[in-house]
């Protein structure tokens, strides 16, 4: 279901030129960015949001709200306890009405935003490793010299503080 | 710029400035003025080179300011000729004053350099 009826009313907001929610791990849960941005964007720009938004809590102090000035455009970040929203502006944001709008996105669409969290395809943190190539005969195989694993019955053997144990010889033969 | 504050100091300050540190891209305090806190001084070039990074990612080649919104207090970053600004406010205040005056501030520190 798309949250574009929830974004609408931002969106109406004179220059806003576009929007987008965030997870809370950066991933993109739905964008209304305009063109040239694609989703694909979101990869990298999904990463530093957060990084920022984080550093700015850990380092600063509990920040719910940033804004960022560019050359000609402003990006609004409002940080919620399940997502990240951002506003993209052309120029500066009317940001009393900015800020009233995006806290009534967040408490009506709270629990649609949840469900597309959940959705959203979690961003592969590696590339998939390729397959084993095939094995030829021909192939020399070297296997790496990886130390030799103790067995139950040497680690048994060793004790308890790495020693092999002794057990003292003590006769029993007490009277000689 | 010297680092003691004075009441000369705050005197010409924007309604609802507490005060402002200039530090070097490597984090060194060149100067302050009035009452800093959070140790923003610290973390004002670190912000801003983050603050870059998303504004690239946009493709806009240079950020002007980022405003931090707290609920007791609100900080402005921004950097002027390699040199950051980091200012701490009121919620109350205008961030556009606060940010006008730190560039005046920017361009003054820059003709007594």
């Amino acid at each position: 279901m798309s949250l574009r009826k929830y974004f609408q009313t931002c969106l109406d907001l004179p220059n806003i030129e576009g929007a987008f929610c965030l997870s809370k791990e950066g991933e993109l849960v739905e964008s209304f960015m305009p063109p040239p941005y694609t989703d694909d964007i979101f990869q990298e720009l999904g990463t530093r949001v957060v990084t920022l938004t984080e550093a700015v809590d850990m380092s600063y102090a509990q920040t719910q709200e940033i804004l960022l000035h560019f050359e000609s455009h402003s990006l609004y970040l409002r940080k919620s306890e399940f997502c990240i929203i951002g506003i993209f502006v052309r120029g500066n944001p009317l940001l009393s009405g900015l800020k009233i709008t995006v806290n009534l996105l967040l408490k009506q669409a709270q629990a649609e935003i949840l469900q597309a969290s959940k959705n959203a395809a979690p961003r592969p943190s590696q590339p998939a490793a390729a397959p084993p190539a095939p094995v030829e005969e021909d192939d020399i195989i070297i296997e790496p010299n990886l130390p030799q694993k103790e067995t139950t019955t040497d680690h048994e053997k060793r004790g308890l503080f790495g020693r092999k144990k002794e057990k003292k010889q003590t006769s029993n033969d007490i009277w000689g | 710029m010297s680092n003691s504050s004075s009441t000369a100091d705050t005197n010409s300050f924007p309604n609802g400035l507490y005060g402002y540190a200039v530090t070097d891209a490597g984090g060194n305090e060149i100067g302050q003025k009035g009452t800093i806190s959070h140790s923003v001084n610290e973390f004002a070039p670190y912000f801003n080179q983050l603050a870059a990074l998303v504004g690239d990612s946009l493709g806009f080649g240079e950020t002007e300011e980022i405003v931090l919104f707290g609920k007791k207090q609100n900080a402005l970053c921004i950097e002027i000729d390699g040199l950051h600004y980091g200012a701490i406010f009121k919620p109350k205040a205008s961030y556009r004053d606060i940010s006008e005056f730190l560039k005046l501030e920017g361009e003054e520190n820059d003709v007594l350099a």
